[in-house]
């Protein structure tokens, strides 16, 4: 898989507009998904996605193979979404609430699947809302290691290679983000799961 | 017996795998005995299995957007920076200074000598004092710009190299700043001291990112171990009037990008952001490392970072004041 890779990316920097665009099928989802998780916004998270695709069709002549592809993806795709948190930061106070995700409504409207009770379904999108608002209130470094771990499954060290990080720092921060989330989560009534009295709170820092 | 932080940091691998068989162990005793952690990575285990359900399928025209927006742009070779504009540019600048500061006390990276015009070569300002001994050393601001020094005019390959012995005489100076920018309205000049008030090194200039909302900008360094290469003065991507920022130079094979770093104020003067230059997009990228700015009675401005020991800085656009 990865030598097809890299006749792709090898065809695409020499000018072969197909052979990108079949790198960008491949990897769309990643950077949608990291774009989506870091600004909470389907609409920023396609334009972000854009952007991204559209800098590493400039940069093809910088990438050396050095990384895999979508290592060097991550990283600008991280990089992207950092500059227009900081924009965006400017601008506005982040909110809270988090747009509801588009394509799945979009997709229920379409197929409405009746496996799945109306209750169901406004739990999980509760759910989705609430996580999201978790990711939100953390800080963006946390933020960004946390997505990338746990929503795209990335090793620490494919983290380390896409943030040009310290595997010891991906890992710690990767504990401190998750800390931090469960804490926002916690405090403010929105943990997912088991309610309990067994929860010991204000757990020590 | 492990603490609870120690708890974390295990409790966090053990959840993506990485726990040797020893420090499982050491978790396990720990849990025995606390039941905040156990609560704790029964929270963090449902997060683990919860947060996975968020992966989001984009939309389905995604990758025709792309392709349209790439088939409609001219496609451009990245922009290399041409050496010889650098050159131009550098027989302009003020000399700048780079500091870095680790746990040890102050370690210099290297400094250069950029001419203010073809007057004679002069050593940089004498004197300069040995790093501290240890501890953290404060870099203090003050807004009134310093008079300029005569300077050597030294050509980019010869610009000293690395050098991080504790003892060795850092090069320092300011000398003329160019001319602020308008919107900037910077010129500023930073003043680096010991905590006894001694002088290390100053250096002054300004810059723009560019973005409209950062004003002044400045730049030092952080603890990057690939900046401990030549670093040397450049100007500002797509700016022709820059400032000042640091970049390391090209190596030998001529292909490594230059590296940069570039510290903004924001437009409160309250937070100091670093960027790194991210050449494959010809644009910053803001790294997050922020710096808080605290007034001094003195009507200077201490900069104090969370990084504690890795980073050190001074900075002071007038906005400062």
């Amino acid at each position: 898989m990865r030598t097809d890779e890299q006749a792709l990316v090898e065809a695409a920097r020499a000018g072969d507009q197909d052979a990108f665009a079949a790198l960008v099928e491949a990897n769309q989802s990643k950077i949608y998904n990291l774009a989506l998780r870091m600004t909470g916004s389907p609409e920023d998270a396609a334009e972000l996605t854009q952007e991204t695709f559209f800098n590493a069709w400039r940069g093809l002549g910088r990438f050396q193979g050095e990384s895999a592809f979508s290592t060097w993806l991550y990283r600008l795709g991280s990089n992207a979404c950092i500059d227009f948190l900081r924009r965006e930061k400017r601008r506005r106070q982040i909110s809270l609430t988090v747009p509801l995700d588009g394509g799945e409504e979009e997709r229920q409207a379409e197929l409405p699947d009746w496996r799945y009770s109306p209750e169901r379904q406004a739990e999980q999108q509760e759910l989705r809302e609430a996580l999201q608002a978790g990711l939100d209130a953390l800080t963006p470094e946390h933020r960004q290691v946390l997505v990338l771990r746990e929503i795209h499954g990335l090793s620490y060290g494919e983290i380390a290679a896409a943030l040009t990080l310290e595997e010891g720092t991906v890992k710690s921060r990767i504990a401190r983000a998750r800390l931090a989330l469960r804490k926002y989560l916690v405090e403010t009534g929105n943990f997912p799961a088991c309610a309990s009295s067994s929860r010991a709170k204000g757990r020590p820092e | 017996m492990s603490s609870c932080d120690e708890a974390l940091d295990l409790i966090s691998a053990r959840l993506d795998g990485a726990l040797s068989a020893g420090e499982e162990a050491a978790l396990e005793a720990h849990l025995a005995l606390c039941p905040a952690c156990r609560a704790l990575l029964a929270d963090l285990e449902e997060l683990h299995g919860v947060l996975p359900e968020l992966w989001t399928e984009p939309p389905a025209d995604l990758t025709d957007r792309v392709m349209d927006r790439i088939r409609t742009e001219p496609s451009a070779a990245s922009t290399r920076r041409s050496v010889r504009r650098w050159k131009q540019w550098l027989s302009m600048v003020a000399v700048f200074a780079v500091i870095l500061l680790g746990a040890g006390g102050l370690r210099w990276l290297s400094a250069g000598y950029l001419g203010a015009g073809s007057s004679g070569g002069a050593a940089p300002a004498a004197g300069a004092p040995a790093a501290p001994a240890g501890g953290q050393m404060e870099a203090v601001c003050s807004g009134n710009s310093v008079a300029p020094e005569v300077v050597a005019d030294a050509p980019l390959e010869d610009l000293p190299g690395p050098d991080t012995v504790d003892g060795a005489a850092p090069l320092c100076i300011p000398a003329s700043a160019p001319a602020p920018e308008p919107d900037t309205g910077a010129e500023a000049t930073v003043t680096a001291k010991n905590p006894d008030g001694s002088r290390i090194a100053e250096a002054g200039n300004s810059a723009d990112t560019g973005d409209t909302q950062a004003t002044a900008a400045f730049a030092l360094l952080c603890a990057e171990p690939e900046l401990a290469g030549l670093v040397s003065a450049g100007p500002l991507p797509g700016q022709e009037e820059t400032g000042l920022l640091l970049r390391r130079a090209e190596d030998a094979q001529g292909d490594t990008p230059a590296y940069a770093a570039l510290l903004c104020v924001d437009a409160e003067g309250t937070e100091v952001h670093l960027h790194i230059w991210a050449e494959e997009r010809a644009a910053w990228a803001d790294q997050y490392a922020i710096w808080t700015v605290t007034r001094l009675e003195d009507g200077t401005a201490a900069l104090q970072s969370e990084q504690a020991g890795d980073c050190a800085l001074c900075v002071l656009p007038t906005i400062l004041e």
